[in-house]
């Protein structure tokens, strides 16, 4: 049960990473810079999260 | 060399040459005859030669060949453009002129992909091992294409956002931008697709927790800096 909501977790970063990365072009167009550099570091750390969420047992990369 | 292979190597190797000389004469070869430098004539030339090189070489030294024609070409494509100078500004002068050129670029890239001949059965390569089928170790859960489907589109509007960009500099950072969370988005949703529902390879819940702890804090810390920016406003 505690794995699926791990899974779920992971769906939902990958979500927030999407539309962050999204969020941070569309900022750019609309040259808001700051907050399209806020939202792309954002999508990094969102990304970074489900990703690590996966990593195999044992395993360290 | 009998009929049939000979026509698929001309096949093959017009679908490499007639993109790349499309691409050629649409980004290079017109901003470099455009101008009156002679290092850039001599790079515009020296790209169309590697590019034909390329396709020469292509079935009895792929190696070589691709070297020419991927490598060397688009060297010699970025030596023209940076030779070129100002002139590159030509490109920009229409908005039509740069979009049949990404397309150009984007049928070149294609060219050199391979694809499985139509009524080719892979079983029936020579070098294939003979055996039993082999069975999928685990079973795909029933969200992965959802997962990996909506992946896929976002990913094409991230795309499709770096094109309103329209300050000239800022424009070229979105693409770059773009084109380098696309490519990982698309590699971290195959992987988070793939691995739901898994229950063997993966350690304890706690565990993958605690593996992704240091990024889900500096997460949480993006997420708190954000919140009191946006009060302080």
């Amino acid at each position: 049960m505690t794995g699926r909501l791990i899974d779920v977790l992971s769906v939902t970063l990958l979500l927030v990473a999407l539309l962050a990365f999204a969020g941070g072009i569309y900022s750019l167009g609309a040259a808001k810079d700051v907050q399209a550099l806020y939202l792309l570091i954002i999508g990094a750390l969102a990304l970074r999260s489900a990703t690590d969420l996966l990593r195999p047992a044992g395993g360290v990369r | 060399m009998s009929s049939a292979p000979r026509t698929e190597l001309r096949s093959l190797r017009a679908n490499m040459l007639l993109p790349g000389v499309y691409a050629w004469f649409s980004t290079v070869a017109y901003p470099a005859f455009a101008t009156s430098s002679l290092l850039a004539h001599a790079f515009a030339v020296l790209s169309a030669c590697a590019l034909v090189a390329g396709a020469w070489f292509l079935r009895s030294r792929p190696l070589l060949g691709r070297a020419f024609g991927v490598y060397a070409f688009i060297g010699f494509a970025l030596a023209t453009w940076v030779s070129v100078g100002s002139g590159l500004q030509l490109l920009g002068a229409s908005p039509v002129r740069p979009a049949v050129g990404a397309l150009g670029w984007l049928l070149f890239a294609f060219g050199w992909g391979y694809l499985r001949q139509r009524g080719n059965v892979p079983e029936q390569d020579p070098r294939a091992i003979p055996g039993p089928p082999l069975v999928p170790r685990a079973e795909l859960s029933p969200f992965t294409s959802l997962v990996f489907a909506l992946s896929l589109l976002g990913s094409l509007g991230i795309l499709a956002l770096a094109w309103c960009v329209e300050r000239p500099a800022q424009a070229l950072l979105a693409h770059a931008v773009a084109a380098a969370a696309v490519v990982w988005l698309m590699s971290a949703s195959a992987r988070v697709s793939t691995s739901l529902g898994e229950k063997k390879g993966l350690p304890s819940a706690r565990r993958r927790l605690n593996a992704a702890a240091r990024a889900l804090s500096a997460l949480i810390l993006a997420f708190a800096v954000g919140s009191v920016w946006i009060l302080l406003r």
